[in-house]
């Protein structure tokens, strides 16, 4: 019944281990491309208020041949800023992709990040074959047909370049909010803590990691529940400590012994 | 599936990737069960009563999917349909309330454009374009502003329908509230999952309009045959031109109205994935869901 909702690519690495890694997935890929284009629309606007500002200014009065027609400098400034608007689109893309080791905005806020297919960090040249591409892709939405029904999710741009999107592993460790005299209650603790098991300590490191976001009635109510599972397994019995204060205690605790 | 350590974190790029998947690993169950729901919406009450119960139900799959204890649709149905009237209750409360923030938004909206715009009107500004072009801007600011505002709000109670078919003793007035308990603290995340959902959906929405086009199409054709084969019949019996006309239309009024429930019931299982994965994710940040220790018996 468990079928892999999270599509994942295996790199063997010259050290002969291999890694596995969590492809980005469409949800991702869209999430990182929206906020991009808007990044993207941002600076095309800007290219042309300054355009319209030139116009305006009469800047282009300089340029009027011996008629006073302003058609042909008109013309070449056209020109130029659809080489400019090409070349914010490409840069953009390729700037960051390559000074980002593989990551744009919209990448770093999705926590995606594109790799070559061995698992190195994309260089200029597969930055550049990517977004060269990327006009196709997105331009009848090719590349999201890709990427959805692909076993590899690769779009035209990452099957030239030889690239994967994958994502990024975030930082599980959030700072925990130690009660004060956590130590106190936690001296007395050490030697049990030793005695947690693998899937114990990791209900007890969530309960700890997360426990800040709860709601107070839910926070109470869960810590009650384990801290009294955990003194009964430990055989120790109520320290006077409140269920909260003894779970941050014992993960301190915990925490010692393996810094010993 | 199990949220385990090491699976990734069900963030907004990763709500809707999943809702994908269990979609397409599950597709004709769940579009079974979508089609059924929006074939009793032609059924007034009961029928709508009996969609919102369908609809629950699909939700309620998803989330026992991601609580790694999955049901069958029957099981998952049988649950929802006890709930169908709460469901049905809880869904018009939810409209109403919506519609009622949208006229207070939309209220405030207006007073911060109209008065300007008349006051402007007086001083014989709108002379300057530039004024024009501001007003312009000023006006999308206040549109935008107030989409905003009211999804804040209203997606606050989005997932009225998951507490009333997964928890016990909630009846629909406490789902809402309920709902709003859960949500707090993620609401631009609901905001983006609704707004990249609908983008992710568009290469689907092509070939799906598509093919309902067609059927559109050759739903006309029948129902006009069909429709003046019915009108001649009446005609002749009661030999009243409006009730014949009536006849008439109301094929017609059915090939336009199946398409477009046929093209909901396409998309609906996704989105019920959607609240299902934001309902779980919710329930795991806000209540510590899942941290219970393992059985202890050998």
């Amino acid at each position: 019944m468990t079928k892999p909702f999270w599509r994942s690519l295996k790199i063997a690495t010259p050290e002969h281990t291999e890694l596995e890694l969590v492809l980005a997935g469409p949800g991702n890929r869209v999430y990182a491309l929206v906020v991009d284009y808007v990044c993207l629309g941002l600076a095309l606007l800007g290219e042309a208020i300054l355009i319209y500002a030139i116009v305006v200014s009469g800047f282009l009065d300089n340029f009027a041949d011996e008629n006073g027609d302003m058609g042909g400098a008109l013309l070449w400034l056209a020109a130029l800023s659809f080489l400019t608007a090409f070349l914010i689109y490409t840069g953009y893309f390729v700037f960051f992709e390559t000074l980002w080791q593989g990551q744009t905005p919209g990448k770093k806020l999705a926590h995606i990040r594109v790799i070559c297919d061995d698992g190195r960090p994309v260089g200029l040249q597969q930055a550049t074959l990517r977004t060269l591409l990327r006009i196709v892709d997105d331009l009848l939405l090719i590349g999201a047909y890709f990427v959805i029904f692909g076993q590899r999710e690769k779009r035209l741009g990452d099957f030239v370049a030889g690239t994967v999107v994958i994502q990024e592993a975030v930082a599980q460790t959030q700072s925990i909010q130690w009660p004060a005299g956590v130590e106190e209650v936690g001296q007395d603790l050490l030697p049990i803590a030793s005695q947690l098991a693998p899937e114990e300590l990791v209900i007890l490191r969530e309960y700890v990691q997360r426990c800040g976001r709860f709601r107070p009635a839910v926070r109470q109510q869960l810590a009650q529940t384990l801290a009294q599972q955990f003194q009964e397994r430990l055989h120790t019995w109520d320290h006077g400590a409140e269920p909260d204060h003894f779970l941050h205690a014992l993960y301190w605790a915990y925490q010692q012994r393996s810094v010993l | 599936m199990v949220l385990r350590v090491g699976s990734p974190p069900l963030n907004v790029g990763n709500i809707l990737t999943f809702s994908l998947q269990v979609y397409r690993w599950h597709f004709w169950r769940y579009l079974w069960l979508s089609l059924r729901a929006y074939a009793w919406v032609l059924v007034p009450v009961y029928g709508w009563a009996k969609y919102s119960a369908l609809m629950g139900a699909l939700s309620r799959l998803v989330v026992q999917q991601l609580r790694g204890v999955p049901e069958t649709p029957e099981q998952a149905v049988t649950v929802a349909d006890q709930k169908k009237w709460g469901l049905l209750g809880a869904g018009m409360l939810y409209g109403l309330v919506s519609a009622l923030m949208l006229g207070v938004m939309g209220g405030v909206g207006l007073l911060l454009t109209v008065p300007l715009a008349l006051w402007w009107e007086r001083q014989g500004a709108w002379e300057n374009p530039w004024m024009g072009l501001g007003f312009g801007l000023w006006v999308l600011v206040v549109a935008v502003g107030v989409l905003v505002g009211w999804t804040w709000l209203v997606f606050r109670w989005l997932l009225y329908p998951l507490p009333l078919v997964m928890e016990t003793g909630v009846g629909p007035l406490r789902s809402l509230p309920r709902s709003w308990q859960l949500t707090q603290g993620s609401v631009v995340k609901i905001q983006l999952v609704t707004f990249i959902g609908g983008l992710l959906l568009l290469p689907f929405q092509f070939p799906v309009q598509m093919v309902m086009n067609m059927v559109q199409m050759i739903l006309l054709f029948f129902a006009t045959l069909i429709g003046t084969i019915i009108t001649i019949i009446l005609g002749a019996i009661v030999e009243e031109p409006a009730v014949a006309g009536v006849a008439f239309f109301v094929p017609l009024l059915l090939a336009f109205v199946m398409p477009a429930l046929l093209v909901g019931a396409v998309f609906a299982p996704y989105w019920q994935a959607v609240l299902a994965a934001l309902y779980h994710e919710s329930q795991c940040q806000r209540e510590g869901w899942g941290l219970v220790l393992p059985s202890h018996d050998l």
